[in-house]
This record gives structure tokens, C-alpha cells and sequence, in this order.
């Protein structure tokens, strides 16, 4: 029976994917043991915020990530969209201040519309996320070569001094990554994100209901561009340079990272905590096996072992929540 | 012993028995007519037969032996043909493709498309069909076309049992009169054959003998002629439990609410009526009428053309939300994938097509949806642990008022209900009932589509029966009664 005072969680639709964060937070708790036990000097705040900053770039991708999968669709550009941004970056950024500020909008903008066009194509012609996604990653591929032939170039030095920026030991990534946190909690309570949870589960019932299914996943599409661009801009300045190819490698682990953290494939189900806690995950994994000896290959071998397993046990959760 | 028997036939699907010890039995040359009201086991009968479902119990014979009918494919080969009432068309291959289909596979490698062809054709001469073209491609054919491919494609290879599950539906009259020949020839040749119609003109006419189905089994057969149109209706409908309804009051205020005009689509053939302050109309007939169509394009879920007036105001249901900002809420009629959104919470649902009134400052208002939540599980005495428990975890009456409270929520002033009481226990179905009584007496209004012929006499002020895309009839005051409705649902007019 219905309790007069029921025991309310603090977040909504607390029960699926908070069991699922769960589980990624013992991952994380193991692997930190596991650190702290074989090279305790890497637990420290520095080594967190640098940690941190290296992060960011494919945390930041995997935002937009989790909220396409949120959706149930699947952002296969957004490594392209890095890669786009990235080289712009490195050879147009302009040196003065506001300048720095119009063209950092401009790259956001962008991406925006690189995702609306993704979106665009999604919804309008009924076509596979996967399918659009994936050929708009070959086009800005192609385009970020156009831009910047090879690696190299240089961002204005005042925007990777900005972002770089330390107060004591505390990076500005890991204060962006606390805003992240606090803007999750904010957005967890809008209409639009109760919606993106709505059509990712069940998209029809969702319509019937009278939700705007085509400007949901349209703007979820385009926050994944605008995500992107921001993780492009990150790396620019992380690295001080460009490269036509800097996103390549960034599309599987933004995957990774959301599905690590909670984020089911089949939408609906998952979050932003789970991917922040998916992007240390991560990292953690490849820095304990380089430390370990181990060549880097065995990191993607492991990685992907990982990532199996997770996807494993998160499906058994899943039929055990259906069948009670 | 008949030729071909059907005997002790049980299925249930969880607590709702389909199939309760059911028999047929046909002998060869017979026509038998399969009768009976929506739900009463007639297509349950067939799929066990064709070998779609698994029967609890029970068994079948033809001509003494017993028939493996476990797959598909072994009724196939046992000779036993079903033509579906679904088609199973291949589109992008030819008719004389898809005829021959069934064939194992091994011998249709070897073929070539021209000796199909030319089978096809052959085919074709001996049952006298002469406007086909075996090399066609299917999807370039109208749909009547394509129910004639249905039935040939059954008749393609030797068989001794052949069901005609409302086969005639799409079938221009030229076509229907070509099955009706060819089933009299097929009757002829000793082939048993079992048909099953809405039209009750077409069972009389070409049926030797009927039987008729009830609360799934079997209650009366009957020779040709033996019983009159209306003695069958009373069968069809035998007699109900009832008693569970509030009593009937006139709510009905002069004020028209919903006025609709000609609407139009594939499946409305122009529709046209008014729906007044505090009145409940009903929609009758046979499911498959067009009466989900209907309450698509009132509730802007399918394109129409035709008027809408809400309120006197000239309205285009172009998606939900329009239908919703306009006072419109349409309980579905399928309410796993349309009504809700099964894995999230009783509260999500509950609130998620009025969720735009919880927004304050661009946040939602936990402390108002909450409460507006807590008086609709109170209100409709919905069981759940707590509103956080997942929908899917709620028995299905349960279900259904979450929905109907989801629907309640964005205060409507015109509640399109789809078949709500499909699935649900009478003491569920008893609240419900009266939920629309309350409803009504705020001066608010009610379409209400039911396959029970007993709510919609107990509930409305006026009955529309809809048969093939229209209103058949419109039955008011004394006409409200479960003989006029089942005659208008089988094309008859009423009494």
C-alpha cells in the first residue's frame, strides 16, 4: 500500500541508473585502492587535478555522449567535431581578450550546428543515429585537414594561460568538473531533461503524451556538438597546439566513459554523475597499467574487457529490475 | 467422429482465458461459419490450429489422425492453409514470388523466376483468376489485390483444411463473389472450410453450417438457416455479469464541446457528430471499425482531413500537445507503448503530460509535483509502495489508472477513453465508471469506445456503432440496447 510519508531519494528516478553509478563508484573505490596500495604517491590533490585537466577533453565529449544515449540515439561525430575545433583553434584564434571570448563562442556555435545538423538529419529523415553520425564524422575529418595539413600551430597564449590556470593545487578543470556536477543537479530538474528520459525509454508513448520527440532529440544532438567544440577548445589548450587528427581516438572512449558511468545504450537510463565518475575510471585503468610495465596496447585490450563487463553487468541489473 | 475435430481446446495468456475447453468439428464439403464477439476466442482458435500458439490442452484430429500442429510449418504440412487477416506479403518480391513461398526452400533454389511464372499462371487458370500478373511486384498492387495474393497463396499447394480469418475485409464485391465461387467449388472437391466474418450477410449466404463462440468456447451450432439474424445476435451475445455500473443520470447540458465534421482518412470514411457538456457518448462496433483511427485524429496522433471545432474554436490536431493545450486527453488504447512509459516511476507518468505546470524559474517544482502526484494516487486509490516504484512493477488495473490519472492531471475538459477496462478487474472496472460519472458532472465530457457492448448500454447517453470507417447507426434513449449495437457492428441496421 501507498505510505502516507514515502521515503523520497533526493533525485528523481533514483532506482535504475542509481544502482548502475553505484556499481561504477565501487569500480572507482577498488581502483583507487589499488593505486594507493601500488604507487601511493600518486594520491594526492595535485596529481588529481592534473589528472584532471588531461580528463577533461574526453569528459567533456562524453556529456553530449550520454545525453544522445540518454535519448537513445548514438553521437559518433563527436570526436570529428574535436577535430574541426582543435585545428581552427591552433591557426585562427585571434590575441586579444575579446577576441578570444567571440571566437570561443564561434567554436561553440559550430558544433551546435554540426549536432542540429545531425539531429536535423535524424529526425526529419528517420535515418539510424549511427549512420548520420558516422558520415558526418568522415566530412569533418576531411574539413579539419582542409583547416590545419598536419600538427601544429599555436592557440593565443592568453587563453591556455587562462585555462591552465591553478589556485594552489586546485586546477581550473576540477573546479569546471564541481560546476559540471552542480549544473547536472540544476538540469536534472527541468522539464527538457524529465523529456530526454521520456523519449529515450519510449519514444512513442512519449509523443502520445505530448512531448516534442523531434525538438528533444534534436537538442540533444546539438548539445552533443556544442559539447565537443568545448572538449576541442579544452585541448587546445592542453596542449597548446593543434592537430587535424586529435579527435580520432576520442569517439570510442566517450563511449566508454558514458557506459562505464551508468549511461545505458538503449536510452533512457544514466546520467552526467555516472560519466564523471566513468572519465576517472578510465584514466585511472591506463595510468595503474603503465605504471604496472605493461605496453599501451594491453590499455585498450583492458579497456575494452572493461567495458564488456560493464555492459554485462549493468544488463543483468536491468532484467532483474524488469522481472520484480 | 467428424472429419475434422477440434476438442477440449484450452489457452489462457496469465489470469485471462482465451480458450476454455473449446471444440469445433467440421466434416469435409462443409463451409462452417465462425461466429462470435470481439475476445470471444475465434482467432485464438485459429492460431492454435495454424500452429502461431501453443494450446494449454486439448487436441486436433483430421480424419481420425491427430494433427501435429506444434510450428507453423507442420500445420502447413499436415494440410491445414490460414489465410491471416494481417497481410504476410513480401512487398519488394512478385506475386508469383510470394505465391509460392511456402515452398521448402530446397526445390525453390532450382526454380527459376520464369517457371514460377508460369506455374503462377497455371494456377491462376484453374481457380479463374484473370486480373494478375504473376511477374508484378507486390508493392506496386493495391491493397484489395494484395488480400487476393493472401488467399491464392493458400490455395498454391494441396491442403485439406482452409480458414478464411476475415479474409473478405479488403476485397473489392467483384473479388468477394470470386472467393464466394471458389469456396462453393473448393466445398465441392470434399476440402472443409472455415470462415470467419464480421459480415453476418456473407456468413448467411455462404456458410452450410455455422458455430458460434463465447467467452472462448463454444455455445451453439447451428445448420443453414436454422437460426435467424437475430437468434445468432442473441447467441454472440449471450448473457452477462452486470451490475457493477453507477446507476444512469442525464448529465447532459445543451452546450456542444467537441464538435467534429467530416473527418477523413485511410480508415474514416467521413465522420461527423457533437459531443455535449456532461455527456458520455459511446463508440461501439467491432474492434478494427476504424475506432482507433477515430480517436488518433481527435487526440492529433494521426493526420485527417475534416473539421475539428473545440469550444466553438476551429482547431487543427496537428500532434498531442495541440489535443492536451486544448483540453483534450486520450486514454489509449495500448497502454504498454502509447499511455506510458513503463520503466519510470509511477510519479514521472503521472506527471509527464502536464509536467510544463511543475516549471517555476525554468526548474521543475518537486514540492508541487509531488503533492499533485501524492492526491491522484489517493484520489484513484492507486497501489504502489511508494510513487517511486517503476510503472512496469503495477498490476495491469493498476497501470491503467496510473494513466488515466496521468491524463486526469492536465485537467481536461474532454476525455477520449480507448477500451479502458480491457485487462482490468471488476472492482477496478467499477471505480473507473464512476470516475466518468464525476467527470461528467463537472459539466465535463466523455467519448468512450468500448468492445463491451454491456458498459456502453449501462454508461452512454447515446451510442455511435462504427462499421468499415462510418457511423452505422446512432442509437439513442430505449435504442440503446446490446441487440442494436451487436446488429449495427455486424452491418445490420438496428431494431
Amino acid at each position: 500500500m501507498f505510505k502516507k510519508e514515502p521515503n523520497r531519494l533526493p533525485l528523481p528516478n533514483i532506482t535504475p541508473d542509481g544502482k548502475r553509478m553505484f556499481i561504477s563508484l565501487i569500480i572507482l573505490a577498488v581502483l583507487l585502492i589499488a593505486t594507493g596500495i601500488v604507487m601511493p604517491s600518486m594520491i594526492s590533490i595535485s596529481r588529481f587535478s592534473s589528472i584532471t585537466n588531461g580528463q577533461l577533453t574526453v569528459l567533456l565529449a562524453s556529456l553530449g555522449q550520454t545525453l544522445v544515449l540518454l535519448i537513445g540515439g548514438i553521437d559518433l561525430s563527436v570526436g570529428g567535431v574535436i577535430c574541426i575545433i582543435n585545428s581552427l583553434a591552433a591557426v585562427a584564434m585571434p590575441e586579444s581578450g575579446l577576441g578570444i571570448i567571440l571566437f570561443c563562442l564561434g567554436c561553440v556555435a559550430i558544433g551546435l550546428a554540426i549536432g542540429g545538423f545531425n539531429g536535423f538529419i535524424v529526425t526529419k529523415f528517420n535515418v539510424q543515429p549511427f549512420i548520420v553520425t558516422f558520415t558526418v564524422n568522415y566530412i569533418l575529418l576531411g574539413i579539419s585537414q582542409l583547416i590545419l595539413g598536419r600538427d601544429g600551430g599555436a592557440p593565443a597564449k592568453a587563453f591556455t594561460k587562462v585555462l591552465m590556470a591553478s589556485f594552489g593545487p586546485v586546477s581550473l578543470g576540477v573546479i569546471l568538473v564541481v560546476f559540471i556536477i552542480v549544473m547536472w543537479t540544476l538540469l536534472r530538474r527541468t522539464k527538457f531533461i524529465r523529456d530526454v528520459f521520456a523519449v529515450g525509454t519510449n519514444a512513442k508513448a512519449s509523443a502520445m503524451n505530448g512531448i516534442n520527440v523531434v525538438k528533444v532529440k534534436l537538442i540533444a544532438f546539438a548539445i552533443s556538438g556544442g559539447c565537443a567544440a568545448l572538449a576541442g577548445l579544452w585541448r587546445t589548450a592542453q596542449l597548446g597546439s593543434g592537430s587535424p587528427t586529435a579527435g580520432n581516438a576520442l569517439t570510442t572512449p566517450t563511449l566508454t566513459i558514458a557506459v562505464i558511468g551508468g549511461t545505458s545504450m538503449m536510452g533512457g537510463i544514466g546520467g552526467m554523475y555516472g560519466t564523471v565518475v566513468g572519465a576517472y575510471i578510465l584514466r585511472i585503468i591506463s595510468d595503474l597499467l603503465t605504471f604496472l610495465g605493461t605496453k599501451s596496447f594491453w590499455s585498450t585490450v583492458f579497456q575494452g574487457i572493461f567495458l564488456v563487463a560493464t555492459v554485462v553487468v549493468c544488463s543483468v541489473i536491468d532484467r532483474k529490475n524488469r522481472s520484480k | 467422429m467428424a472429419d475434422f475435430e477440434m476438442r477440449g481446446i484450452s489457452k489462457s495468456f496469465g489470469n485471462v482465458h482465451a480458450l476454455v475447453d473449446a471444440d469445433f468439428s467440421a466434416n469435409k464439403g462443409d463451409i462452417m461459419g465462425l461466429l462470435g464477439e470481439n475476445g470471444a476466442g475465434k482467432s485464438t482458435l485459429i492460431k492454435v490450429l495454424a500452429g502461431v500458439v501453443k494450446a494449454d490442452s486439448g487436441e486436433v484430429e483430421l480424419f481420425g489422425k491427430p494433427v501435429d500442429h506444434t510450428t507453423p510449418k507442420a500445420a502447413m504440412r499436415a494440410g491445414i492453409r490460414v489465410v491471416h487477416q494481417e497481410l504476410s506479403l513480401v512487398r519488394s518480391a512478385t506475386v508469383a514470388e510470394n505465391i509460392f513461398i511456402t515452398e521448402d526452400e530446397k526445390t525453390f533454389t532450382r526454380k527459376t523466376l520464369k517457371d514460377l511464372n508460369k506455374r503462377a499462371q497455371e494456377l491462376f487458370e484453374k481457380i479463374d483468376v484473370d486480373d494478375l500478373d504473376p511477374s508484378a511486384y507486390v508493392n506496386t498492387l493495391p491493397l484489395a489485390s494484395c488480400q487476393k495474393i493472401e488467399i491464392i497463396k493458400a490455395l498454391a499447394f494441396d491442403f485439406d483444411v482452409l480458414v478464411l480469418d476475415e479474409a473478405t475485409s479488403a476485397l473489392t464485391e467483384k473479388d468477394a463473389e470470386w472467393l464466394f465461387n471458389l469456396m462453393e467449388k473448393l466445398a465441392a472437391q470434399g476440402k472443409i472450410l472455415i470462415f470467419i466474418s464480421h459480415r453476418l450477410q456473407e456468413v448467411n449466404r455462404i456458410c452450410t453450417r455455422i458455430i458460434v463462440y463465447r467467452n472462448g468456447t463454444d455455445v451453439k451450432v447451428a445448420d443453414k438457416g436454422e437460426l435467424s439474424t437475430d437468434e445468432i445476435v442473441t447467441e454472440m451475445l449471450g448473457r452477462k455479469m452486470s451490475g457493477y455500473y453507477p446507476e444512469k443520470e442525464n448529465l447532459m447540458q445543451d452546450t456542444v464541446v467537441l464538435h467534429v465534421e467530416d473527418i477523413r482518412n485511410e480508415t474514416l470514411n467521413g465522420i461527423s457528430f457533437d459531443l455535449h457538456a456532461g455527456e458520455i457518448l459511446g463508440v461501439g462496433g467491432l474492434s478494427g471499425q476504424g475506432q482507433t483511427a477515430l480517436f488518433e485524429a481527435l487526440y492529433g496522433a494521426a493526420k485527417y482531413t475534416g473539421a475539428i471545432e473545440v469550444g466553438g474554436k476551429k482547431t487543427r490536431m496537428t500532434h498531442p500537445s495541440v489535443a492536451l493545450a486544448n483540453g483534450i486527453a486520450l486514454v489509449p488504447e495500448d497502454r504498454a507503448n502509447q499511455g506510458l512509459v513503463l520503466p519510470l516511476s509511477v510519479k514521472e507518468n503521472i506527471s509527464l503530460a502536464s509536467l510544463s505546470e511543475f516549471v517555476k524559474g525554468g526548474l521543475l517544482n518537486f514540492k508541487a509535483e509531488n503533492a499533485a502526484v501524492d492526491e491522484m494516487i489517493k484520489e484513484l486509490q492507486i497501489k504502489t509502495d511508494t510513487p517511486e516504484v517503476p510503472v512496469v512493477n503495477l498490476s495491469g488495473g493498476n497501470q491503467q489508472k496510473v494513466v488515466l490519472a496521468k491524463q486526469l492531471l492536465a485537467k481536461p475538459d474532454i476525455l477520449l477513453m480507448y477500451d479502458i477496462t480491457r485487462g482490468v478487474d471488476v472492482g477496478t472496472k467499477r471505480e473507473m465508471f464512476n470516475l466518468m460519472v464525476e467527470h461528467c458532472r463537472k459539466g465535463k465530457a466523455v467519448l468512450f469506445f468500448s468492445t463491451d457492448t454491456e458498459e456502453l448500454t449501462h454508461m452512454c447517453n447515446s451510442v455511435y456503432v462504427m462499421y468499415e470507417g462510418r457511423f452505422k447507426a446512432h442509437l439513442k434513449d430505449d435504442e440503446i440496447t446490446a441487440e442494436n449495437i451487436i446488429r449495427a457492428s455486424v452491418g445490420e441496421s438496428a431494431v
